[in-house]
């Protein structure tokens, strides 16, 4: 929706920070499905929505991975917060 | 930058804006980072008061990828693909572009109310929610 100074596509950054709860692994289990009247999981690419939309995966690629995957590590330094809280309340380099 | 927006069957969503305090993450991200890419997981529509942020230099609405949702997105960030589409509905900057689709009943109560039975919407608006309509 937006891109500007050809921020996109990557070629081959020095260095990426990753942040966000939605970018790394599901941690209740392959789904979104209710637990403990919850659908909203914290921590987890959200790759599906809830109710009939949902279902349970036999394997989700979240952003972190693929991104880790992707960069060259010799070349790219991939450095990661996933928690929000953790992001707005205090400073990590 | 990865934001979401949780929704589901039988229950409205309560706000426009990103879970789990998006809004504030991409503030505190784009202070420091001078190249913020931002993604979005939602069924679609959210406002982004972060959208002008001039470190903010690209945005992308990934919507809900299903289980290949990073391998997609690593193709688009470097530039195996050019994501194209057109969206059917329109993603405005704040929540008073969307003033032609109202709730019913209008009151201050309802609209900062946490219950998501609260609302009711006629829908007055039909299909009419792209960018024509702004």
């Amino acid at each position: 929706m937006k891109n500007i100074n050809r921020t996109l596509p990557l070629k081959a950054p020095k260095r990426i920070g990753v942040f966000g709860n939605d970018a790394g692994d599901l941690t209740n289990g392959m789904s979104y499905l209710y637990f403990n009247q919850v659908g909203k999981y914290e921590y987890g690419v959200m790759a599906t929505g809830g109710g009939s939309g949902s279902g349970i995966f036999t394997y989700v690629v979240n952003p972190l991975d693929a991104i880790k995957q992707r960069a060259d590590f010799k070349k790219t330094l991939v450095q990661y917060v996933l928690n929000n809280t953790a992001i707005v309340e205090k400073d990590s380099p | 930058m990865f934001l979401k927006s949780w929704s589901t069957e039988a229950e409205d969503r309560t706000t426009l804006h990103t879970d789990w305090q998006g809004d504030s993450v991409v503030q505190k991200v784009a202070s420091i980072c001078p190249n913020t890419v931002v993604v979005v997981h939602s069924s679609g529509v959210n406002v982004m008061p972060w959208v002008e942020n001039p470190n903010v230099t690209a945005v992308l609405a990934a919507h809900l990828p299903g289980q290949e949702a990073g391998n997609s997105l690593v193709d688009v960030l470097w530039g195996d693909i050019n994501p194209s589409g057109h969206l059917p509905y329109t993603i405005a900057k704040k929540e008073s572009d969307y003033d032609f689709a109202p709730i019913t009943p209008e009151s201050a109560e309802l609209e900062n109310t946490e219950d998501s039975m609260a609302w009711q919407s006629d829908f007055k608006e039909g299909v009419l929610i792209d960018y024509s309509e702004l």
